[in-house]
């Protein structure tokens, strides 16, 4: 198992932190925006839905960059430090190490230029280069405004049926899943049978989602996922759930 | 009960470090094609001024 798939249900964390700031710290809107860019010009784009013109686009960036692939680094790492990092640190190493792996940088590169900006000072780091292909940032732009969506373009056929009792399948965890692990052998009711279909931006493998496929609203009686004492009474909790994970109770 | 951990602390120069660091990625991307000098700018800016709640406030405004 993989703890970082495991969070619901973990004592000891104290009162739930309500914090409003998207950014805590000013430094993480850069890698937000920097991993948006890189959604915005993956190499899949010229078969998502719209069709980008991805080949044409004049960036270097060649490589197939989504959501999914953030997660799956997240879930690669060492548990230990999934828990010491914070959010937009996970993501600020996630990236930085793909970077590197897939050769548009080095580890030395990117240290050295780190150490030089820290030894500048905090409130003295150099200006950013300028300049660029503006062909770049047209296709960024025109992603952010019209997307690319998971909508299958197939009729849901769905096997279960609003109240139906399903159970949730516990498959032993690949590279990714999007399946919570406190859901895992537990028995839940189907709610709400979403009319259409929806896949996952690439093949989970064994795991068992990628193509579109039927998602629904399942409701559990928290009791069953957290016992009698640590449950708010007369409370539902739910979950929308591919078809894949599911099995009939 | 208190945690025997509350002395637990970050090292002082977390937020720099990172700062520097993306700070550092962002170069690097900029200098190697990847995206431009404008690139990010642009992003943040669409989230600030495009798509936010801000949108749903003039929609009620408009509507009211």
């Amino acid at each position: 198992m993989k703890l970082q798939h495991h969070l619901g249900g973990i004592e000891n964390l104290g009162p739930v932190v309500f914090e409003k700031k998207v950014f805590v710290q000013p430094w993480e809107e850069r890698i937000f925006g920097i991993h948006v860019a890189m959604m915005a010009l993956s190499n899949h784009l010229d078969k998502a839905w719209p069709k980008y013109p991805i080949k044409e686009v004049p960036t270097t960036f060649k490589e197939f960059w989504t959501w999914g692939h953030l997660r799956m680094g997240a879930e690669a790492m060492q548990p230990f430090d999934y828990f010491r990092l914070r959010y937009y640190e996970k993501w600020l190493g996630g990236i930085s190490s793909f970077f590197v792996e897939k050769g548009y940088i080095t580890a030395q590169e990117l240290d050295t230029q780190t150490a030089k900006y820290l030894a500048n000072g905090k409130s003295n780091l150099d200006p950013l280069p300028k300049g660029g292909s503006p062909g770049i940032d047209t296709q960024v732009m025109r992603y952010l405004r019209e997307g690319d969506s998971p909508k299958g373009q197939i009729a849901a056929t769905p096997k279960f049926s609003v109240g139906m009792k399903v159970k949730v399948k516990d498959i032993p965890p690949v590279e990714h899943t999007r399946l919570p692990g406190h859901l895992r052998g537990k028995v839940g009711t189907i709610d709400t049978v979403y009319p259409d279909t929806y896949g996952y931006f690439f093949s989970t493998g064994p795991d068992g989602i990628g193509d579109p496929m039927p998602v629904y609203l399942v409701s559990f009686d928290p009791k069953d996922l957290w016992g009698a004492e640590k449950s708010e009474p007369n409370s539902t909790y739910y979950d929308d759930l591919f078809e894949a994970y599911l099995e009939a109770a | 009960m208190p945690s025997s951990y509350e002395h637990f602390s970050y090292s002082n120069d977390r937020e720099t470090y990172s700062a520097a660091r993306v700070h550092a990625l962002e170069a690097l991307l900029i200098k190697k094609g990847v995206i431009t000098g404008e690139t990010v700018n642009k992003v943040l800016d669409y989230f600030k001024t495009e798509m936010g709640p801000f949108n749903g406030a003039k929609i009620v405004a408009r509507r009211g």
